[in-house]
């Protein structure tokens, strides 16, 4: 039984080494043999001489050629990394930020949590004291290689940004005072909707509660706000988005 | 310069540059891959 995978083995590998032999290996090995050979104007004569490679060697058109190769592929060189890496050789020109796009959340917007934020503080206005990164409201040009984006912009005849490709604020509104606070979906209007079935799977209480089920209000010990359902409860770790 | 004698039939000469520029390549990629380790860096 090892004898004969070994021999599949062979097999998957044969046709492939054939091609490789074929049309690799022989030219490469005839071109190899006939640089040897000897030559006159008219005819090819087998034999082994090293004058072919004396004469290309010790020739100046020789080295002019292959000079002039190397100075070719300098230049494509030099072109080809400044407009590949212009965004680090050339600050200040706009370019896609693409390492950042999946990169971490903080690397981008240097979120913070509110770490400080007293649980029941509901009505305190003090902002923290903000970080050096975080720029001021009233301040008018906040991100000075940005400058230039809205003439960029209009110049491609895009008015304005588009929204992200990726949930990078997905938990942004951990910044935010209570009243900027992104609510959730749990306005009046919404609670009427629900209907007791939907409040009977997400809450077993509330079906025995009857009609008196929306005074089923918890007090979380996070936060101070109420909570109606169970998946209404904010996560107290970190950043949802994935 | 090898399409120039391959024109004029000296395909040995030809023959010879290839070797050469063959070699050539050949010493490049040894050294670009004594300088970085492919595996590494996959």
């Amino acid at each position: 039984m090892k004898r004969f995978s070994a021999w599949v083995t062979y097999l998957q590998v044969a046709p492939l080494t054939l091609v490789f032999l074929l049309f690799l290996v022989v030219p490469i090995a005839t071109i190899v043999v006939v640089s040897f050979f000897d030559y006159t104007t008219t005819e090819i004569i087998p034999a082994f001489i090293l004058q072919n490679y004396d004469e290309l060697l010790f020739s100046e058109t020789t080295w002019r050629t292959y000079l002039q190769t190397v100075e070719f592929a300098a230049i494509t060189w030099v072109l080809t990394l400044s407009i590949g890496f212009h965004a680090r050789l050339l600050r200040g020109v706009p370019c896609a930020l693409a390492h950042h796009a999946d990169g971490a959340v903080p690397d981008l917007h240097h979120s913070l949590l509110d770490l400080q934020r007293h649980p029941h503080d509901l009505v305190d206005p003090v902002p923290g004291p903000q970080r050096p990164c975080q720029h001021d409201a009233d301040e008018p040009r906040p991100d000075r290689s940005a400058a230039g984006i809205p003439a960029l912009f209009q110049f491609l005849r895009r008015p304005r940004l588009r929204a992200s490709l990726h949930a990078v604020h997905g938990g942004a509104d951990l910044q935010l005072d209570d009243a900027h606070r992104p609510q959730p979906a749990r306005s009046g209007a919404r609670r009427r909707r629900l209907g007791l079935a939907d409040a009977g799977q997400c809450h077993p209480a509330a079906v025995q509660a009857r009609h008196r089920h929306r005074l089923d209000l918890r007090r979380h010990h996070r936060h101070g706000r109420f909570r109606h359902r169970a998946h209404d409860e904010r996560r107290p770790s970190a950043p949802r988005s994935a | 310069m090898m399409a120039n004698a391959m024109s004029l039939l000296q395909y040995p000469a030809a023959a010879a540059n290839a070797v050469v520029l063959l070699l050539v390549v050949l010493a490049i990629v040894a050294a670009m891959m004594r300088m970085v380790d492919i595996r590494k860096e996959l």
